[in-house]
């Protein structure tokens, strides 16, 4: 039954926001210890080296030190962390014989503090054997590169040839093909606050707890275990309710949290590691960065008949989990919104002297789309249409829903072409290309760029098998996988009043006021009445194990298993009352905290009372009835169905849609690009608080403008990292953000409880695509085409400079030459 | 990371070549060298304190002359480490006579790791151009003096 006064759709403020404002927040360094010590990590100067050996006599004679661990003893102590994928590779939580990127930890100090750690590092001496380095994944994957594992005598570690439908009867079919390379480049997240954990390990027990900012997924609890050597029911990890941001590369910590354990065990003391902002840039995870072949066939009236793409991912020194699911996760949406039958994708994970990779808000999808989007937009000036009406004529119709892709995903909603034609009338998209027409005229680069692109949210388990071919899945033993629950628990205490328990760790999304609207309808009380408990303890909450806070999952995951629980809540308040009022329930009704029989607007009993019963006098409950008001719920996606023969996988449960026109003007003279106009359509179902979306699409939308025109990872040729402060890695800032003109279109989610769908990835997913293609149509007049990110004025200008050098202005792409996908 | 230049001496070739391949001269124009001692033939060890961006530090190292042709050129190798992450790279310097006095036209590979590479590449060409230009204007000013 709705409620009479809805909470959900209205915009109510944080729970969290008065604690935060005022500097009252818990994150991981306010958590208070007695005996703290503390660590600082030695890291490899060297992209590629062989540890000849490591002298820690002088750190360890060092006043207020308790211990060093290096990287040989760690490989002794300690297990490598399991790979989702065939190969096997020795990825520990320090550098085991050889460094493999430069800032790979070499050693740990334990010491009476960072000082004293910090300086007992610079005393251990290591010697190292320079090994040549390699960098770029094509380089590294051709014979004769230097081999980080030499013992598998190749660096592409995982290789899936994946093929839906009929390619070649596709570029059969086709009147036309075009081909282009793509390069997405290397870059992160800045979260606020980077990484903490603080270790301790009970030898009476053999429980080890671990502290940290880690939200998530669960599922690499097993993964920190199996590196420690722990049985999982003897590994406690606590985060605290309050973490500052995340975007899916902190995961990376699961490392560091393995290497505190092993320096907590080693010395007895309870061991503390503050990650510097250095550390995080250099050695974290990151996105990876790929290098695309593409082939597209059509026919001449725009419809699009297949895709064919060699996805070669540079995933760092170390496939660190869930790599390298950037290659998979988007395996289901592979099409993006578009009806394209045929698709082969030819997918390579390739391991380089950088720093390992991971997810990244997108998680493959900014690559995937920045590269596709790119494709339609070429096709486009291929047949000489309008970018906007070729999308139109391609998309998913919305009678076509739910959409089953060829490569397996089911899109469980959606009105992709209200989507675009909203994005159109808030651009005003014919206006917008008269002024082109008109700058164009006087001379002006100014280009529009439009990009769509499906965002799938709450991975299912299931992709992660992909990595695995039919065969070795069908073999007995294999384990399967699926699924994508999460867990909810609530209680009504004696006095009747609410508390709800979250069974992941948010990192500053305001989850606690989500969990309140949804709590509050569904039971029929006020939001602010509901206590919302944010912290996660594995040992005394209730979770799964695809638990988490990522993949963009708690609206729609987590907020379905609060909607159920509330609604299992409130039968047994409705029973206790049935019974104690000898009314029928049908006949029931709850608001604001009290009972309504029929339409009468004078209660006839509040939830204290019902509350009262449950606790205090389980005597005149029902029949059968606990006593108690305690639901322990979990909710899991029933469209997360294990992987198929023919590689098809729904990877997600809910596929939110995104259109975007961007308007730019780049300058002639330094090469800057100059917004004119930015739109952002978003469908995520059902909207719980508008102003959560809000914030969410704009931080998306950010990071995409950050990762198309300034973040980067960079590297130099020897694999030295040159991006290790703000300084070196820019990030846009409010100075650098234009105005947003953002729209909405809703189609509820089928499959979530609640009608929701996901958001928090959002524009990262495509803004990348949306202002490359803007500024390649910009730069369309001058004959320059750039097909790689970040769009640096310096490589934007570089490139019109030489196509202006050369003899009558001839093209100049900043790519290599196009080969052909799988040659 | 490529250094190349040259510098001019008003002395002769003889004397420059001299000068240059002093270490007791060297140590005392290198800016922030705390030690340069000879340990072997053509071969040096060194302990340099020096400031790149916001990364000071010490670094110890070796220099050995690869090469030595009296009194037109000669070439070396080097490494060090320190706080900052490592140097190491090659180099040689020609020298030449020209309108009385010397030309040294001098190139250096260097390659740098660590801490220094990552927070401070952006300023790292200049700061070296910076420091080898103090080294060679301090030589200068010794080859004035001899010449006095």
């Amino acid at each position: 039954m709705a409620a009479r006064n809805p909470s959900i759709g209205k915009s109510l403020k944080r729970k969290e926001d008065k604690r935060l404002l005022v500097g009252k927040g818990t994150f991981a360094d306010d958590l208070k210890f007695s005996h703290l010590s503390h660590c600082a990590i030695l890291r490899s100067p060297h992209a590629h080296a062989r540890i000849r050996s490591i002298d820690t006599s002088a750190a360890l004679a060092h006043p207020g030190v308790f211990g060093v661990l290096t990287g040989e003893e760690v490989g002794r102590i300690s297990r490598p962390f399991p790979t989702g994928m065939p190969t096997r590779l020795p990825y520990y939580s320090a550098a085991v014989e050889k460094a493999r990127y430069v800032g790979e930890p070499v050693a740990i100090v334990i010491a009476e503090n960072r000082y004293v750690a910090e300086d007992a590092c610079e005393l251990i001496r290591v010697q190292y054997d320079a090994l040549p380095a390699v960098t770029d994944p094509e380089a590294a994957a051709a014979e004769g590169a230097p081999l980080l594992f030499e013992e598998l005598g190749t660096n592409v570690v995982n290789h899936r040839l994946l093929s839906y439908g009929d390619i070649d009867q596709a570029f059969d079919e086709a009147d036309v093909v075009i081909k282009e390379r793509f390069r997405f480049h290397k870059y992160s997240s800045t979260p606020i606050e980077t990484c903490v954990a603080v270790a301790q390990y009970d030898d009476a027990t053999g429980v080890m707890t671990v502290w940290s900012n880690f939200h998530g997924p669960y599922s690499l609890h097993s993964f920190v275990a199996k590196g420690l050597n722990l049985p999982e029911n003897r590994l406690r990890l606590i985060a605290p309710p309050d973490i500052g941001g995340s975007f899916g590369i902190k995961i990376g910590i699961i490392s560091y949290l393995t290497l505190l354990g092993l320096a907590a065990k080693k010395t007895g003391r309870t061991v503390k590691w503050v990650e510097d902002r250095r550390e995080h840039l250099m050695a974290l995870n990151s996105g990876a960065e790929r290098t695309a072949d593409y082939e597209m066939a059509a026919k001449r009236d725009g419809t699009i008949l297949g895709v064919r793409a060699r996805y070669m991912d540079n995933n760092g020194a170390y496939i660190r989990a869930p790599e390298p699911a950037n290659l998979y996760r988007t395996t289901g949406n592979t099409p993006g919104g578009y009806r394209i039958a045929h698709l082969q994708i030819d997918a390579n994970c390739v391991v380089t002297n950088k720093s390992p990779t991971g997810p990244n808000r997108g998680y493959g999808c900014q690559q995937l789309y920045y590269c596709l989007e790119r494709m339609v937009d070429l096709l486009a000036r291929e047949l000489d249409a309008d970018p906007a009406e070729l999308r139109l004529h391609n998309l998913v119709q919305p009678d076509q829903f739910p959409y089953r892709t060829p490569s397996g995903g089911l899109y469980d909603s959606g009105n992709y072409p209200a989507g675009v034609r909203k994005a159109l009338e808030l651009a005003d998209y014919e206006s917008l290309r008269r002024q082109q027409a008109a700058a164009r005229r006087d001379g002006r680069l100014v280009g529009i760029g439009i990009a769509t692109g499906v965002e799938p949210c709450v991975s299912n388990m299931g992709y992660l098998n992909i990595a695995f071919p039919p065969e070795q899945r069908a073999k007995r033993g294999f384990h399967g996988k699926s699924g994508a629950g999460e867990a909810a628990t609530i209680k009504m205490d004696p006095m009747g009043q609410v508390t709800a328990i979250l069974g992941s760790a948010p990192s500053g999304q305001g989850h606690e006021i989500l969990v309140a609207q949804v709590v509050a309808d569904n039971l029929g009380i006020a939001p602010d009445s509901v206590t919302v408990v944010s912290e996660m303890d594995t040992f005394t909450r209730l979770w799964t194990i695809s638990s988490g806070n990522y993949s963009s999952r708690f609206a729609s995951a987590g907020l379905s298993a609060f909607a159920e629980a509330a609604v299992k809540l409130k039968e047994k308040v409705l029973r206790v009352a049935s019974n104690e009022l000898d009314i029928p329930i049908e006949r029931l009704r709850t608001e604001d905290g009290k009972l309504f029989v029929d339409d009468a607007t004078e209660p006839v009993m509040d939830f204290r009372r019902i509350a009262g019963i449950a606790h205090w006098n389980p005597d005149s409950l029902p029949d059968g009835m606990e006593p108690g008001l305690q639901v322990a719920h979990i909710f899991n996606f029933t469209p997360a169905r294990i992987i198929d023969e023919q590689d098809r996988v729904n990877s997600s449960n809910t596929y939110g849609f995104i259109a975007e026109i961007v308007m730019v003007e780049v300058d002639r003279e330094t090469g800057e690009i100059e917004f004119l106009k930015f739109v952002s359509v978003h469908d995520a179902g059902v909207i719980i608080n508008p102003q959560r979306v809000e914030g969410q699409v704009y931080g998306g939308l950010v990071h995409g403008i950050g990762g198309a025109m300034y973040e980067d990872l960079a590297y130099d040729e020897n694999g030295q990292f040159l991006a290790g402060s703000f300084m070196d890695y820019l990030c846009p800032t409010a100075m650098e953000i234009p105005p947003l003109a953002i729209g909405h279109t809703c189609t509820p989610s089928p499959f979530s409880t609640v009608g929701t769908k996901g958001c928090g990835e959002g524009s990262a997913m495509t803004a990348p695509a949306a202002i490359a293609n803007a500024v390649n149509d910009a730069l369309s007049t001058t004959g320059v085409q750039i097909n790689e990110l970040p769009l640096t004025p310096s490589k934007i200008w570089t490139a019109m400079w030489k196509a202006g050098a050369a003899e009558g202005g001839e093209a100049a792409t900043v790519s290599a030459p196009a080969t052909s996908p799988g040659s | 990371m490529k250094i190349k230049g040259e510098s001019e001496f008003k002395a002769s070739q003889q004397r420059v070549w001299d000068l240059l391949l002093d270490p007791e001269v060297i140590s005392r124009c290198i800016p922030g060298c705390q030690e340069l001692k000879a340990v072997g033939d053509d071969a040096f060890e060194a302990r340099l304190r020096i400031g790149i961006g916001a990364v000071s530090g010490t670094y110890e190292g070796t220099l050995r002359i690869t090469e030595r042709t009296p009194p037109s050129r000669y070439a070396m190798v080097f490494e060090g480490t320190g706080r900052g992450g490592f140097v190491k790279g090659s180099g040689h310097a020609d020298l030449r006579a020209e309108q009385g006095g010397t030309i040294v036209a001098y190139e250096c590979d260097v390659e740098v790791g660590g801490l220094i590479a990552s927070v401070g590449q952006r300023v790292l060409e200049g700061v070296s151009g910076f420091l080898v230009g103090q080294m060679f204007s301090k030589l200068q000013g010794f080859a004035r003096e001899e010449a006095a």
